[in-house]
């Protein structure tokens, strides 16, 4: 009773077990292999009733391709009597989809059944599936053949209908295109479509997306759905390596969906795999747009490092200088182009650049291949991921033609502004082809009269060098302008003012010249007059300033007459007093009154040379000599004045073209304005410096420097102003006029206060051309 | 103080100016000193020598200055003012400074000398 009891007791502990187990649970029966008990997993699992399993033969579950294996097993396990190791089959759910499921189990020969359990493995096979699958599947495919591969293992892994891999085409996205679409057994043609109304519009929004059945009702809108008879839905976004979104993955079938499809992990692994490719596949093809936009481009590109080393050229680089791609990538920019123009023109290109500057320049370049081209070339700073400077980017483009264009127009242009309304056209003699009327009758020719003669007996013989200089430069750069005295047909003279402009043909020779004309004798004559007051206002103020200098000059001349008849009176007394007659001591006196005579004539000479009307001549001048012409003439009020006088005048500095006089007025007029400065201030130390030296720029500066007490600040502007002045008597012309004569010999004056005390003059004027003839 | 003899002591800048007056002092028989700055004159210059000082007016320091100076301090040398520009303001200046007489550059030698024997006459009296 007891042993019933307890027997009781296990059967009903047994039962619980049987009923509550997750696993799967079963008895079979040995001969007809037909189930005989089974627990409720394996009605849950499986998605059958009890009726509809028991009583059948586990044949009918099992997946065609299992059942051998199947058989073979239990066939081993009878014959050894032994418990089923651990084995996987599948079998057929209600829905018609395969459950993986692992058996493990034991044979009852007395009772002829089989006992059975079964774990449901169905995620873990298809994760393994799967990574198998899309290992074997993709491994070996990238690219294009990539999305294929992985729908096809999807499918077949998954066992759904239709997958789709679909790029985004735009953002936001609404219209996408298949990189892969999968339907029932094979890879369909890919389709582009939109995405509005159907389910992908939801993932692609970036959300997973799953509808596990009822798909078509809850998008009605969308026609495909019916069109494939789709019924459930779950779809992946997929991001790039930044976050955005670029495509997603779909799978759809005709049947409910599998709640634990999405969370297989291994899916999730390759779905990221997946935008990995589409994001290689959109970089590869935005690269291979560049390369094609490079490549194809008519401007000069190269990349080079921060040492000048050729990365990367694209092909019209290569061409204009007739490398291979193989011959300039590694080489560095002084091997290509030479050692002397890398250090002049591309290394402080390329180092401003590579401090982070845009560099853009234009200018003629030779080219071993095309000649002479005018490029415009830019250097752009290359930055790597960490926003550093590894290189930069120069981009060289062609604009020869744009260049004559714009020269066309603006010589165009000039010849509108400066109104030229006479025009010629001449052949490559010098010939003229066509003329309009006012250039005849400026020459007083009709134009026939003109045409097939040449251009030369319209210049004035004189000015011949001047135009044939005027024309050899035309003839080199493509245009010129000069002025020049011109004769009429009747012999008389006029200005005439002249821009030629090189004609070409097609290929670039020249096939002669227009000639604009302009009639500029009363500009001329204007000019003319403003020299001629100029000149006489000069004078005027010689004149005023010698007014000035009476007294000292005076003093000057008087010394020297003093000393004269000194020597005279001494001379008779001499002669008067026989018997101390001395011839030699005689002729000494006489000679001593020569020279003192000839002092007092150097010295009116020199005032006369001043003060005297003349006209202003230029001529080649050793600088020091108006200075210390000018030096003698103030020396006596220099004295007395107390002026000390440091000279500073560099050995060879070089002659210079001036009226002397002209800068002598100059220099009295600065050194008595020093001079003045300082005896009508109370300073210690009155010390005037008269330095000259050659400044870089091919000019000679003169420099007066006094130590008075300065040009207060607002004076200070207006000192070269006319009829300004800081002394009561004077005109207050001395500064202007001292100015326009310096600005006249193409020389600048301007004032600076000295660190200490005073005020310096300075004044610079241009070097002596060479090859420029005396007057 | 009586022992020494009268003497012309010129002071002038201007070097040819008394190498002049040297040759004619010589020729005259008048004794001279020669100073080419108010400075060199002063250093050297003993007051107690009689005589009179041929004194130019432009030169550095001032020949009135000069002028002035031994006024003040009463020296007994008679001072002769020779100037190359002789505007009668700086006659009449040199004048009320106490100047024994006034010569413009160039100017008769003979009258100059007669002027310096007649300044110099009462000296050598003495």
């Amino acid at each position: 009773m007891k042993n019933t009891t307890e027997q009781t007791h296990m059967e009903e502990e047994y039962r619980a077990l049987f009923d509550m187990s997750l696993d799967l649970i079963c008895v079979t029966d040995l001969n007809t292999a037909t189930f005989k008990k089974i627990n409720p997993s394996f009605t849950r699992v499986l998605g059958y009733t009890e009726e509809e399993i028991l009583g059948r033969s586990f044949l009918d579950f099992i997946h065609p391709d299992d059942i051998q294996s199947t058989l073979d097993l239990m066939e081993r396990c009878l014959k050894d009597g032994r418990i089923v190791p651990h084995f996987d089959n599948r079998y057929r759910t209600k829905s018609g989809q395969y459950r993986w499921l692992n058996w493990s189990g034991r044979p009852s020969l007395t009772d002829g059944v089989y006992y059975s359990y079964a774990r449901d493995v169905t995620e873990r096979k298809r994760a393994d599936e799967l990574q198998k699958a899309l290992v074997e599947g993709t491994a070996s495919a990238t690219g294009p053949d990539f999305f294929p591969s992985f729908a096809k293992a999807l499918a077949q892994v998954f066992q759904s209908r239709y997958i789709l891999v679909c790029e985004h085409l735009d953002f936001p996205a609404t219209r996408v295109k298949t990189l892969a679409f999968w339907m029932h057994d094979h890879l369909a043609e890919n389709v582009e479509y939109d995405m509005a109304g159907g389910p992908c519009e939801e993932t692609a929004l970036g959300e997973m997306t799953f509808y596990p059945e009822g798909l078509q009702e809850l998008f009605p809108k969308d026609k495909d759905l019916i069109e494939l008879n789709a019924h459930s839905y779950c779809g992946f976004p997929l991001f790039d390596s930044s976050g955005q979104l670029i495509g997603h993955l779909a799978i759809m079938d005709d049947r409910p969906m599998d709640q634990n499809l999405c969370d297989v992990p291994a899916l999730q692994v390759f779905v990221s795999r997946v935008a990995v490719e589409m994001e290689r596949k959109r970089v590869e093809r935005a690269l291979r747009r560049c390369e094609h936009i490079v490549s194809s481009s008519t401007d000069m590109l190269a990349l080079l490092d921060s040492n000048c080393v050729y990365l990367a050229t694209n092909e019209s680089y290569r061409k204009a200088f007739g490398f291979e791609l193989g011959e300039i990538i590694g080489k560095t920019a002084a091997e290509v182009f030479g050692q002397s123009f890398f250090e002049s023109t591309i290394r402080p290109a390329a180092q401003r650049c590579l401090s982070g500057e845009q560099v853009n320049f234009r200018g003629w370049f030779e080219f071993p291949v095309y000649g002479s081209v005018y490029m415009d070339i830019s250097y752009s700073p290359y930055y790597d991921r960490d926003n550093k400077i590894k290189g930069y980017v120069v981009n060289g483009r062609d604009i020869t033609k744009y260049k004559h264009a714009s020269d066309q127009l603006s010589e165009m242009n000039m010849a509108l502004s400066n109104a030229m309304p006479g025009i010629a056209r001449l052949d490559t003699e010098g010939r003229y082809l066509e003329v309009n009327d006012y250039y005849a009758n400026v020459l007083g020719y009709k134009p026939t009269e003109l045409i097939g003669g040449g251009w030369s007996p319209t210049v004035h013989p004189d000015d011949m060098s001047v135009a044939l200089q005027a024309y050899e430069k035309m003839c080199g750069e493509g245009k010129s302008e000069f002025e020049t005295r011109a004769i009429r047909k009747d012999g008389s003279l006029f200005y005439k003012a002249l821009l030629m402009v090189r004609t070409n043909a097609p290929d670039g020779s020249m096939t002669g010249h227009h000639c604009f004309m302009r009639d500029i004798t009363e500009r001329k004559q204007a000019e003319e007059e403003i020299r001629r007051h100029q000149d006489k206002l000069a004078h005027i103020s010689r004149l005023s300033t010698m007014g000035e200098m009476a007294t000292g000059l005076a003093h000057e001349v008087n010394q020297p007459l003093a000393a004269i008849t000194n020597y005279c009176t001494a001379g008779l007394q001499i002669l008067d007093n026989e018997a101390e007659t001395s011839s030699d001591r005689l002729r000494v006196f006489f000679e001593k009154l020569t020279e003192q005579s000839l002092r007092a004539g150097e010295i009116i000479r020199r005032l006369r040379g001043l003060v005297g009307k003349r006209t202003p001549v230029r001529v080649r001048t050793e600088i020091t000599e108006p200075i210390h012409e000018v030096l003698r003439l103030l020396g006596s009020d220099m004295r007395q004045s107390e002026v000390h006088l440091v000279l500073k005048i560099d050995k060879d500095v070089p002659a210079v073209r001036v009226d002397e006089v002209q800068i002598q007025q100059v220099l009295v007029n600065l050194i008595r304005n020093a001079m003045d400065a300082m005896t009508h201030s109370e300073c210690e130390q009155r010390t005037l410096t008269v330095s000259a030296s050659q400044t870089d720029d091919d000019a000679v500066e003169i420099a007066i420097g006094d130590t008075g007490r300065g040009i207060p600040g607002e004076a200070a502007d207006q000192v070269f102003d006319a009829f300004f002045s800081s002394k009561s008597e004077g005109m207050g012309m001395g500064l202007a006029i001292s100015r326009s004569i310096i600005e006249s010999h193409g020389g600048r004056m301007w004032m600076s206060p000295n660190p200490e005390q005073g005020v310096t003059f300075h004044f610079t004027l241009p070097l002596e051309k060479k090859g420029i003839i005396d007057d | 103080m009586t022992e020494s003899k009268p003497t012309v002591f010129v002071l002038d800048d201007d070097q040819a100016v008394q190498d002049s007056l040297v040759a004619l002092f010589i020729g005259m028989d008048l004794p001279a000193e020669f100073y080419l700055t108010v400075e060199d004159f002063f250093e050297n210059y003993d007051p107690s020598r009689p005589g009179c000082l041929l004194l130019d007016v432009w030169l550095p320091g001032g020949g009135l200055n000069v002028l002035k100076k031994l006024t003040e301090s009463q020296s007994i040398l008679k001072v002769i003012v020779v100037t190359g520009h002789g505007d009668s303001e700086t006659k009449k200046t040199a004048l009320e400074l106490g100047a024994h007489a006034f010569f413009e550059k160039p100017c008769d030698s003979n009258e100059l000398c007669k002027c310096i024997r007649q300044a110099m006459e009462p000296m050598t009296k003495v």
